[in-house]
C-alpha cells in the first residue's frame, strides 16, 4: 500500500463538514419515516426537480469519477459513449414504461412483474435485481476504497467497511427521504 | 493518436446502432398511440426527443472536430446547436391556448 497523500487540515474540514452535514440531514429527516410508503417514497411529497435531482445522484456514484476518466485515460473521446447512449431508451422510456409506472403506481419493478404475471415472476426478478445490485454496489464501495486508501492510508476493507457501515446506517434510518 | 479507430468510428457506431434503437422506440410509441401526435404536450415531447438526439450527436460531433483540430466545422455545430435549442425552447415557450 502506498503511502497516505499529504493533504492540509482544510482539507480534512471540508471532507468531515461534509459527512456531518449529509449525516445531519439524513438523521433530522428520519423523523418523518413512519411507514413504508414513506421510507421509499418520501410519502410521495417531493417536487419533480427534487425527485430527479435524487435519481441523478443515485447514478453518480464514485465508480462514475473513477471508471470514466480511467476510461477516458485509456481509449480517449470514444470513452464518452458510456453516457451518450441514454437517449435511445428515452422514447420507449417515456412513453412506454414511465406512463405504467406513474399510472398503476407500482412500487418496485418485481411488484410490477408480479402484477403482469405472477408472483413466482416476483421472485425471479428480485433474484436478477439482487445479482445486479450486488455487483453494482460492490464496485460502488471498491471504487470509494480506492480513491480513500492514498487519502486515508487505511487498508482497502478497512475503507470499505467503515464506508459500509456508515452507508447502511444512513439509509436505514433516513430511507429515500434522506 | 486520434485516428478513425479512436474517433469517428465509435460515432458511427454508437449513433448507427444507437440511432436505429430510438428509432425502434419512436416507432413503437407511434405505433401503439402511446404517442398521440394530435395532442400538444406529446407534440412537445415528440419534438424534445427529436432534439436531444440531434443534440447528443451534436455535441459529440462538436467535440470530436475540435480535438482533430478542425475549429471551423466545431463552430459551425456549436452554432447550429445554440439555434436549435434556442429554436425549441421558444416553441416550447409559446404554447398555443387551450393546449393538452
Amino acid at each position: 500500500m502506498d503511502a497516505a497523500i499529504q493533504t492540509s487540515s482544510s482539507f480534512w474540514v471540508i471532507i468531515f463538514g461534509y459527512f456531518a452535514l449529509v449525516l445531519g440531514f439524513g438523521s433530522f429527516f428520519a423523523r418523518y419515516n413512519k411507514t413504508t410508503q414513506d421510507f421509499f417514497f418520501s410519502g410521495r411529497r417531493f417536487s419533480w426537480w427534487l425527485i430527479t435531482m435524487s435519481i441523478v445522484a443515485t447514478g453518480v456514484g464514485s465508480h462514475s469519477f473513477l471508471k470514466y476518466s480511467s476510461k477516458a485515460y485509456e481509449h480517449g473521446f470514444s470513452s464518452t459513449m458510456t453516457y451518450m447512449n441514454d437517449w435511445f431508451f428515452m422514447p420507449m422510456f417515456l412513453f412506454g414504461w414511465l406512463p405504467i409506472v406513474y399510472y398503476t403506481k407500482i412500487r418496485s419493478i418485481p411488484d410490477y412483474f408480479q402484477r403482469r404475471f405472477n408472483s413466482g415472476v416476483r421472485v425471479l426478478a428480485t433474484i436478477a435485481i439482487l445479482g445486479y445490485m450486488i455487483g453494482y454496489i460492490a464496485i460502488g464501495f471498491l471504487t470509494m476504497g480506492k480513491t480513500l486508501e492514498p487519502l486515508l492510508g487505511l487498508d482497502l476493507y478497512t475503507i470499505i467497511f467503515i464506508v459500509a457501515v456508515i452507508s447502511g446506517i444512513y439509509i436505514t434510518f433516513g430511507g429515500q427521504t434522506a | 493518436m486520434l485516428d478513425f479507430s479512436r474517433t469517428w468510428l465509435p460515432y458511427l457506431y454508437l449513433y448507427g446502432v444507437g440511432g436505429g434503437i430510438f428509432l425502434i422506440g419512436m416507432f413503437i410509441i407511434l405505433r401503439s398511440r402511446s404517442l398521440k401526435l394530435e395532442r400538444i404536450r406529446h407534440r412537445e415531447w415528440y419534438h424534445i426527443l427529436i432534439f436531444g438526439l440531434v443534440y447528443y450527436m451534436g455535441i459529440h460531433g462538436l467535440f470530436t472536430f475540435a480535438a482533430l483540430g478542425k475549429s471551423l466545422f466545431a463552430g459551425v455545430i456549436g452554432l447550429v446547436i445554440v439555434a436549435l435549442s434556442v429554436h425549441l425552447i421558444f416553441t416550447l415557450i409559446k404554447k398555443p391556448k387551450g393546449s393538452v
